[in-house]
Formats: structure tokens, sequence, C-alpha cells
């Protein structure tokens, strides 16, 4: 075994340039999949923080009616003891924040334009841990203590003529159907990057918005935010065990993000991206195989010669897997520090498809235009396994088939 | 000679209404129809019931109106509601919001937005039957019993494209010329409004619907009840009735 490896290294560097080309095409495998994989799990990671950051807490709390008619946003439809039922609760080991939230339709009035817009009020201190608009600010300041500040959406600003400073009249139906209104400063305006919540939110305290919806005390949406992400069930059941206890169980419900209807779609989504993989790597394949094909195929020849001065053809096989291998290692470490090299950087700076995405408007927040692709150490030793094994299969069959060729047919081959 | 003149005013009336009976265009049974709906001035007094599921909320208003340009409503009751004023000159639609001391100017496709919660938009409450006659091409389309009333059917296609209601389909009363049932749709053909007329009651010189009831179809459950509990026309209506400064008047 020992002469094969000194063999096939020797005769790996002999044609050097066939070498560096059929280990760029491993290396060419090993980005791309690398790279590819990266980025479906940032998508993916990116998909579940943003949904649980906008829209599901950990566990939220919240009527079954509200819920079930989400996209109408019933606003009499509320969590009307939401103190109570957050100190009811709070004894529960690994809850790490609870906040509140009040979501209702309004049309918002500036000097000279009106836009309909979807206002939240929240509670500025505890909506921090959770969604932390503070990073998406890019004019003005988060609240500060005058109640009747409002955050708005750059589109939206944009949309309404407003700036920092300017007053607003917000209008809106309350929970008797009564319509109510009230004056508004802008003293922020923020740009997620979402483009539907950029052209349409606001956010309000919650004091304002129980004021205006005439609903002191209530609230759409109780969020937690939990120290383990994976124990949202088990709480959840126990605070449905606590809302039955107080009688509220037949009205209200507590829900683990897990149960969200577009997270329930992820495994779907996983398939899609799986695919999507599946594909990369088989083109990666491809490439491999067929440069490893064209590598043995042009040695044909040569083959005829150590055939002819008494090589056995294990020896042929064994001889040209070595050389694969070589070129397989090859491959991968060039490709591997390239992959990763890249997909670590993507993941500092982020893939910006914002300007790709300003047509696209989703009403949920979930997919964001800046992409951070999650490299892993996994993703880089699959990513070896696959490219590897690919190259030494690429190579038994030429092999074996050169191997078997008679030495004068091999010979005759080269006079062409 | 009282006889004969008698005589003569019988026979051009028979001779007219038969007419009148046989042989309207849509246009002018349109037109008929927009003549009851059409005064110099008016004042009501109107209560407005909202029903959405179970729940039903009382509003009371008042409503000047001078012509098809000009209007004036003011809610009395409930109380977070109490105060507010509507003020409609031509296309452009004024509200006063007493809580924010401030005047909203709606204008365009804002005054499709429900009216104060109703079945009925801002839109449905400022657009004229000139307005309706002008964007509107019509077609008689035979006649029906509504309501136990012989009725003609109309329907109107817009001649713009993106109106709010590109069909309108009217059942006009033969004999009193009121529109007593009008269906609102979609460019797709889907209904998205339906208005009822539930009670006419006879005035001076025409028939006016006292009782109106608007379902909103693309909410769930839901009606507008518009009842006129008292109208008064050709009224004089005091001076700057019509302004903002009106509008601002604690």
């Amino acid at each position: 075994m020992k002469k094969f490896i000194k063999l096939a290294w020797r005769n790996i560097w002999r044609n050097w340039r066939r070498t560096i080309l059929t280990s760029l095409a491993v290396a060419f495998g090993m980005i791309s999949i690398i790279f590819t994989y990266s980025y479906i799990e940032g998508v993916s990671e990116s998909i579940y923080r943003t949904l649980i950051e906008t829209e599901l807490g950990h566990v939220k709390i919240v009527s079954r009616e509200f819920l079930r008619l989400e996209r109408v946003m019933p606003r009499e439809q509320l969590v009307y003891n939401a103190q109570s039922i957050e100190d009811g609760i709070s004894s529960l080991p690994g809850i790490s924040t609870m906040t509140e939230r009040i979501k209702f339709r309004l049309i918002l009035s500036s000097e000279d334009e009106n836009e309909p817009a979807l206002g939240i009020g929240i509670n500025p201190e505890q909506e921090k841990n959770l969604f932390d608009l503070r990073k998406y600010l890019i004019q003005g300041s988060y609240f500060q203590e005058s109640p009747a500040e409002i955050l708005i959406g750059d589109g939206l600003a944009k949309k309404l003529g407003v700036g920092l400073g300017d007053e607003l009249l917000a209008v809106t139906s309350d929970i008797n159907y009564s319509t109510y209104a009230l004056t508004f400063t802008v003293t922020g305006i923020f740009k997620s990057g979402f483009t539907f919540m950029d052209k349409n939110f606001i956010y309000l305290s919650i004091e304002k918005a129980q004021e205006m919806l005439d609903c002191d005390g209530a609230a759409h949406e109780i969020l937690l935010l939990l120290d383990d992400a994976g124990t949202a069930a088990d709480i959840s059941s126990e605070i449905l065990t606590f809302l039955k206890e107080s009688g509220l169980d037949d009205t209200l419900t507590a829900v683990p993000w897990q149960d969200n209807f577009f997270l329930t779609y992820m495994p779907l989504a996983s398939v899609v991206m799986g695919s999507i993989l599946l594909i990369i790597m088989l083109i990666a394949a491809l490439v491999i195989l067929n440069t490893m094909l064209m590598a043995v195929v042009e040695r044909t020849h040569e083959i005829g010669v150590i055939k002819s001065m008494g090589m056995r053809n294990g020896g042929i096989v064994a001889l040209i897997l070595v050389e694969a291998t070589y070129i397989g290692l090859l491959g991968v470490f060039i490709g591997g520090l390239i992959g990763s090299g890249l997909s670590i950087l993507a993941q500092n700076t982020g893939l910006n498809f914002t300007r790709m995405m300003e047509k696209m408007e989703f009403e949920i927040a979930f997919f964001s235009p800046i992409i951070y692709p999650k490299f892993t150490f996994g993703i880089l030793l699959g990513a070896a396994v696959f490219c590897l094994t690919t190259t030494l299969f690429a190579a038994i069959y030429p092999a074996r088939k050169a191997s078997r060729m008679e030495p004068v047919e091999a010979l005759r081959t080269s006079m062409k | 000679m009282n006889k004969v003149a008698l005589f003569l005013l019988v026979i051009s009336i028979t001779l007219t209404c038969g007419k009148a009976g046989e042989d309207l265009t849509a246009e002018e049974i349109l037109a008929m129809r927009d003549k009851n709906m059409v005064f110099d001035t008016a004042y009501s007094e109107i209560d407005m019931i909202i029903t959405i599921g179970k729940r039903v909320v009382e509003k009371k208003l008042t409503s000047y109106t001078e012509g098809t340009e000009k209007s004036f409503i003011e809610f009395l009751s409930p109380a977070r509601d109490r105060g507010t004023k509507m003020l409609k000159t031509g296309k452009v639609l004024k509200i006063y919001f007493p809580s924010a001391e401030r005047v909203m100017r709606l204008s365009g496709h804002m005054l499709r937005q429900s009216m104060m919660g109703s079945d009925f938009s801002y839109e449905d409450l400022t657009e004229t039957a000139e307005e309706l006659r002008k964007e509107y091409n019509v077609k008689l389309l035979g006649e029906e019993v509504f309501a136990a009333a012989q009725c003609y059917v109309l329907e109107l296609e817009s001649k713009i494209e993106n109106k709010t209601y590109f069909f309108i389909k009217i059942w006009v009363d033969k004999e009193r010329y009121i529109g007593s049932k009008v269906e609102f749709y979609a460019k797709s053909g889907k209904l998205l409004k339906v208005l009822a007329v539930e009670d006419i009651k006879s005035f001076k010189n025409r028939y006016y619907p006292t009782k109106v009831t608007m379902e909103d179809k693309l909410r769930k459950n839901s009606k507008t009840e518009m009842i006129i509990k008292r109208i008064e026309f050709d009224i004089l209506i005091p001076q700057g009735t019509f302004t903002e400064r009106n509008l601002m008047r604690k």
C-alpha cells in the first residue's frame, strides 16, 4: 500500500494542471454546498426570530376569537385583566419577559394627507426585550416620557409627508364602534426593512392605545419571552391550567410559538429548501464526476503502459483511488476554506436584498430583506464528507474500466 | 266648462301615466327616482342602528342638506361620538373630532372607509344622483316584484375603471319611483353591499324612504339601519351652516 501512496502522490504532481483543475471542481462543490446550506439555515433562523419578535413571543396569551380572526383584528376581542393574569403566572419558572400589545387599524391624518395604518400599542420598557425597535430607529428617539409620542415607519412617514416633531391626527373606531381621535407627535422614524411594517405601522404607548379604543387595562396580546424557547409548550399548558382555574379559559388561550400557522409549514419549507440544496449537491457531484472521468480517461495510455509492465487490475484501481483521495482532500481543503470564509463573512455583514424585496409586501414581517447566513462546523463536515465520497465514487467507475482494458488496446488509444 | 276641463285633465293624466308606464327608458326611470331624492333643502333627525353579530349600537344624528352638494351632520350620541361633526361640500368631506379638537379632511379613496363604524362608507353618503348618472351607463333589465311592489330592474355599469362599485343593480318601485333595493357589486361580480328600503313615507310633493338598511357583505353578520325620525323639506337653513367655523363650534 505504501508504494501506492508514494506513487499516487508523484502521479498527481506529474500533471499538476490537471490535478489543480480537478481539485478546483471539488472545491467548487464544497463552496456552493457550504454557502447554500449556511444561507438556508440563515433564512430559517431569520424567519423564526422575526416571527417570534414581531408576532408570537415564545408564548402568547390571547382571546380565542382574536386568534381565530387574526387578520381582521376584531378590536373588541381583548384580554381584559392583563395585569392580574400577569401577576397570576409570574411565579411560573423560566419566564424572562412579559409584555402587552394592542393592535388596531386607524387613519392617520397629516396637514395634507390621510393614510390608513396599523397601530401597535406597546409597553415601551418591556417591549425592548422582545422586539427592540431602537435598533431600527433612523431618526429621533425611543419613547421618552410624554404620552403622546409615536414612532412611525419611514415609508408611512413619507406617504404622510411628516417628519420628526410633526403632529398627526389619529382616528379609529373604538370597541363600541364610536369614532375617536387623538393627536400625536412624531418622535421617531424607524426602518426595519420589512416593507409592510415600514409602510403601515406606528407604535404608540399602550395607555394611549387603550384610550383610543376605550378599553382601560386591556390588551389584545400578552407576549412572553422565555429563558428557553424549547419550554414554550410546557409553559403554555401551565398557563392554560391557570386560565382554567380562573375561569377564563373559555375566552382566552395560551399559544406556544411552535403552533403558529406559518411555522407549522416550516417543515414543508425545509423540504423545498432541502431540494434546492439537493440540486446544488447534484450539480457539484456532476462537476466532480465529469472532471474525474476526464482525468482518468486521459490517462488510458499511461494505464496501458503500467499494465504491460505487470501491474495487476486491483493495483490500478487502488492507485487511481488513492490519487482521487489526494485530489478530493485538496479540493475539500481549498473549498472548505473559501466556502467557510465566504459564509462567515456574509454572516457578519449580511446579504442585503432590500432593493429586491421592496416590491414584495408580506402582511406579516417574517422575511427579513437582510439575510445573515448561519455557518456551522457541521455544515463544513457534511459538505466535506459528501464531496470526498462523490470524488471517490466518480473515480471508481473509470478506474475499473481502465484496469480491465487489454494493455494493447490501452496503448493504442494514444496513437489517435 | 268645468266638466270639460276636468275631462281634459283626466285624459291628459291618463295619457301621461300610460306613457310613463310603458315607454320609459332606463335613463328616464333613474331620473324619476332622482326627482324624489333631490330637494332644495332638508333638515332631518336620524337614528343609526348598527348591528354586528349580537352587538347593537345606536347613534343619533341630525343633518342639514342643501341641494346635492352640501350637507352638515352632527352626532348627538353615544357619549364618545357626541360632538363629532361632518361637513360635505362637493366631493370633499371634513370631519371634526371633539376629543382631538381637530378637523380631518377626507377625499378620494379615503372616502371608502366605514362611516362612524357603520355599514355605510363616507362615499355611500357623499355620492350624488347626478354623479351616478354621469359615471354609469344605465340599462333596463326588466321588471320584478320586490317587497310586494312591481319594480323596474336597472343595471348600472361604471364608465370608469377603478370605481368601488363597478356594477349597481337598482330595483325602482314602479309607482312611487323609489329605489327599493340596491345591490352594489365589484368588477369581479362580487356582491359588496345591499341597501334595502324598508319604509317609504309620502310627503307634500314626493315619496321619501324613511327607513333603509345597508349590509356590508364584506363584514360578517353586519347591518346598519338608518331611520329618519323626522324630516322637513325646503326649510330655511341658518346662515353659515355649511362652513368650517360651524364645524369647530363647540
